[in-house]
Formats: C-alpha cells, structure tokens, sequence
C-alpha cells in the first residue's frame, strides 16, 4: 500500500499513571507495531492522557506530579506525548468526552494543516459533522486521523462493571472510534468481547494485541515497593524513578488518600450525556 | 554483618534451558534480577538514610524484631543481616558455543551500555576474554581471590594467603552466585555439571536465586542432594512482579523489525542497530555445534584409583 493510502492512527491512553511505568510505554510500542503490521494502518502519534484529581481513586497523588513523570518517561520517544488537558479539569471527565476533545482538536489541525485541497477540506467538514451528530457510528474511510482507545485488558473488562461506564459511552468509544486492547490472554479478550452485543456489534473496531512477553509492572505494585522503601528500578524510566524520590512520592500516607471516598464514576448518576 | 558480592554468570551451562541462558546474553536477566527486592539497592538507602544500611532481603523472622519485609517463604529462615557492596556482571565467551550467541565484545559493550548508570553493578571481560568456555567454579575463584585481595589492601588486614579459600573473617566479603530459578534445574542434567563444581558453587560459594511465575526454585533444591545440604548458602527471592522480558522475545522482535523499546536501555538499542546485530543470519550461529560444557567435561581426564 502506498503510504498515502493508509489510515493515520493517533492512540490515546486514558489512565491514572500513578505513576507511569515501562508497562504503559510498551502498551505503546506494541500497538503501534500491530496496527503497521496489517499494512493498513501508520501510527502517527501517542496521547497519554493522565486522569484529573477529581476521579478520587485511592491513592491517587496530585495530577501535576502524575503529568510530570509521564512527561520525564516520554522524554525519549518521538511520537508519544502527554497532553495535560484532562488532568486539569476540575471534575472527573468521562473517556468518552476526552475522545471527542482530542478527536475535534486532531480535525482541526488537520484542517489547519491543509490549505489547497479543497476537496480534502469537503470531506473532512463531512467528518466533523458526522463526528457532531452522537447517531452515526461508522467507520469512516478519509484520510483523516482515526482516533483509538489504547488500554490493557483490564479496561476492557472494566466494561462489564455495574455503573462504572454509560452504555452509551461504550458504544460511541467502539463505534465511533475503536479500541486497541493490549492482552496476555487474547482468548479472555476475545470472549469478553464475544459475550458483549456493543462490543461483539463492533468488533471490526476492536484490535486485541497479543503481548508475548509478561509484563505486569503495576503502578499498583510500583506503589506498594516505593512505600517498602523497595527498589523499583528499571521497572520505571530512571528520570521517573529519580523524580520520585526527589519529592517523597508514594508513601504509606499517599496511598491512604480518598480512602473513603467512592470513585467518581460510581458517584455520578446516569443523566443525559453532554457533548 | 556479612558483605555479599553478588555475581552473575552468563550461560552457565545450561544448554537444555534455553530461556536462561539466552536471557543472560542481552543482560535482560540481571534486570529482571535487578527488580528483585533482595537487591534494593544498597545505594539508595544507604545514602538517603545512613551510611551502613543493614539489608535483610529476605527474613521472615527477623530477630532484630523490625517489620521486615518478607518476600517469600524462605527455606532458611535467617537472622543475620547483607550488605550488598557490589553486583559482577560476566558474560560468557565466545566459546561457549550457544546456538545464536553474538561475539563477546558486543555482549560486553551492551552490558556496559546497560550498567552505566548503575553504581553498584559492574561488568567484568575477564571470562568472555578466556580462549575457552570457563567453568563456572573457575570464574567464580577468579573473581573471589580478586574481590579478597582488594577487600585485604583496603583495609590492610593481612588474612594470610589471599587464595586460602578457608581463611575468611566475619566480615570479609563473600561472593554469591546469582540466577534464576531454572538455572538450579540444571545441576541435574547429566553431563552438565561436575559433583564437586556444584558442591563448591553451593558449599563455599552460595546462591542468590530469583526466581517468578511457575517455576518451583524449592522443588529443585529438594530433589538436589548437594543443594539440600547446603541450604543455608541458597538465598531464594520471589519476584513479585512478572517480569519475563527474555532475551528469546527480544531477539525474535529485533528480526522481525518490531520495537523492543522500554525491554533493553536505549544505548542497548542503539547499539544493536549500529551494528546490526541479531538477524536472522546470527541466530543460527553455532547451529549444529555441540555446547562446549558438554565436550570439555568428557574430555577431562578420569582420576585413577590411586588419587
């Protein structure tokens, strides 16, 4: 296939990176691998989009640190980038409304991009109206940037969790964009998605990556060394591991904060989505 | 307070446990050994908090009545307490004969890439620069009457001949053996090892094993006569965190042109394109070659009965 000929991919990772880990970052690499392979993608940029303070996750440390060490770990890559914009909302934002921000910001700049293809600017108007009207989940065949979900198997299945996602946040995340799910287990994924309509209706959207080597660097066990006084290195970029332990990151205390308090997501009621 | 030098051998032979072995030849091995709490790094803690740290990686009943921080069940439960002065990395020679194996001064440079900003772990060419493979004792020998010769001028004790292996303090440093928990399982392959290698690796030396996911490290010390005798000097850390980047995978990735960002450091990375290493062509080095442990060892003379 020509290189004009296949579709750009952004990635975007929504997550707490608390903190970020060698993990996140081969979810990247892996994707971007699997997607080119099939030939009919080209990876051309990775979001990693922090979760703001408002999601109340336990141990969840401040947006800014969490934003920071993200940019420490990227540092070094030349096509994933931390984008601030959802760490600094004051509410929890749900994944879905963080989709239709990065997906209007990459349309705009395409158009921005493009000042003499007239008949490339008519259709990427018919996109943005086709991504403003909720109703049209199609998998559009421009040129334009397709925007997809990265995520561990874990998100995935984090669907089935009563109250956790709107149905409809599900199906506009498949239907409109797509997932790339990163898995040891693809026969999991592959039931999971089997066992769901919304997922099973859109599974052309759905990309399961198989990852052969086990890596299973949680920031959660990441956590529990640091507040061990254990070593974490070479679990974390060393910027990252240096940066923890220059501002006291991660202790006993910090893993205590919103203990009491219900995540966001489960605290919302169902009400009318906004777009 | 014992002062433990950890080493870390490549391809010992082990030639039916390919993992291991091909694990080691990219180092990927001492990382994920590295993410082993028994090596917390000395450094850090004890220069955040004080200048001697005393370490026990993995006592489940420390004496010292601190809440201490068990990793696993070990099989010997200890009171005394480590601190870790140094960890030798030591890659294998070009002798060894390993199917796929890169040239020694490749697999050096790479490790020197990788620990470059390590200050406790160091890579040492001594073994890789042997004409021949070198059995793991003679490696280990050489670098203890080395570490014990340093240790002695530095403090200017004088313990008597430096290569008595008998005459050892409280309190000069010993030198571990460091592996994963398959490497055990090859003390039972016929032909691999010499009885009185293994005793000395177990018996005077010690061994420091990391071992993670399904792998029985127990099992394989129970089922060792010479190992279960010396329980006390085998050291089993449980790796918590799944970590099985080996240098198979990796190699596999780096043929088939896929990313193997964040499993090796960057210089590694550079440095293997630089020099176009791991190809489909270097993998089949050594293809139809018998490992070298196998033939050396046969080829040793047989003792007579009068010795």
């Amino acid at each position: 296939m020509e290189p004009q000929d296949l579709t750009k991919v952004v990635l975007l990772a929504c997550g707490s990176f608390n903190p970020i880990t060698n993990m996140h970052l081969r979810m990247f690499e892996l994707a971007r691998d699997y997607l080119e392979d099939t030939g009919q993608y080209i990876v051309v940029r990775g979001i990693i989009s922090a979760v703001g303070d408002g999601y109340k996750k336990k141990g969840l440390i401040e947006a800014c640190h969490r934003v920071d060490m993200a940019r420490l770990a990227t540092d070094t890559s030349d096509w994933i980038k931390v984008d601030a914009w959802e760490s600094q909302q004051p509410e929890w934002v749900e994944t879905a409304k963080v989709m239709r921000h990065h997906y209007k910001e990459l349309m705009t700049a395409e158009q921005n991009n493009d000042y003499v293809d007239t008949a490339k600017k008519r259709r990427i108007e018919a996109t943005k109206h086709a991504f403003e009207d909720p109703s049209s989940y199609h998998t559009r065949r421009d040129n334009g940037p397709q925007l997809k979900l990265l995520c561990g198997a874990d998100v995935l299945e984090s669907f089935g969790v009563p109250n956790l996602w709107k149905h409809e946040d599900i199906a506009e995340i498949v239907g409109r964009y797509g997932l790339v799910c990163i898995t040891r287990n693809g026969c999991d994924a592959h039931k999971f998605i089997h066992q769901s309509e919304v997922l099973w209706k859109h599974r052309k959207n759905i990309h399961v990556v198989r990852e052969w080597v086990t890596n299973e660097i949680s920031a959660t066990h990441v956590r529990r060394a640091l507040g061990r006084g254990q070593t974490v290195r070479y679990l974390l970029p060393d910027p990252v591991v240096s940066y923890i332990r220059e501002h006291g990151l991660y202790s006993a205390e910090s893993e205590q904060k919103n203990a009491d308090v219900v995540l966001a997501p489960l605290q919302r009621h169902t009400g009318p989505s906004s777009s | 307070m014992e002062k433990i030098c950890c080493m870390f051998l490549d391809d010992a032979p082990c030639f039916l446990v390919d993992n291991l072995t091909e694990r080691r030849r990219l180092l990927l091995d001492l990382r994920r050994v590295l993410l082993s709490h028994c090596f917390c790094p000395i450094t850090s803690r004890a220069i955040d908090r004080c200048p001697v740290t005393q370490y026990n990686p993995i006592c489940p009943m420390s004496e010292s009545g601190e809440d201490q921080e068990c990793h696993q069940p070990m099989i010997y439960p200890i009171s005394g307490q480590f601190q870790v002065v140094g960890g030798i990395v030591s890659p294998v020679s070009d002798g060894y004969g390993k199917q796929g194996l890169v040239l020694a001064k490749h697999r050096i440079a790479m490790a020197r890439l990788a620990l470059q900003s390590s200050d406790w772990v160091s890579v040492d060419d001594w073994e890789s620069q042997q004409p021949d493979w070198t059995e793991t004792v003679v490696t280990m020998r050489y670098h203890y009457g080395r570490i014990l010769k340093q240790y002695q001028e530095g403090t200017g004790k004088d313990s008597g001949p430096t290569t008595n292996p008998h005459h050892l303090t409280s309190s000069s440093p010993r030198l571990k053996l460091l592996c994963g928990a398959d490497f055990l399982d090859t003390f039972k392959v016929p032909g691999l090892w010499l009885d009185d290698h293994v005793e000395e690796v177990a018996g005077r030396f010690g061994l420091v094993c990391v071992s993670r996911g399904g792998l029985e490290p127990e099992l394989a010390v129970h089922e060792s006569e010479t190992l279960s005798r010396h329980w006390r000097n085998i050291f089993l850390v449980r790796e918590w965190v799944r970590n099985e980047t080996s240098a198979t995978e990796v190699r596999r990735a780096l043929r088939r042109g896929l990313s193997v960002k964040y499993l090796l450091p960057d210089s590694v990375i550079k440095y293997i394109h630089q020099h176009n290493l791991y190809t489909g062509d270097s993998e089949l080095k050594n293809k139809d070659v018998l490992l070298r442990p196998l033939t050396k060892q046969t080829e040793m003379p047989v003792k007579t009965l009068d010795d």
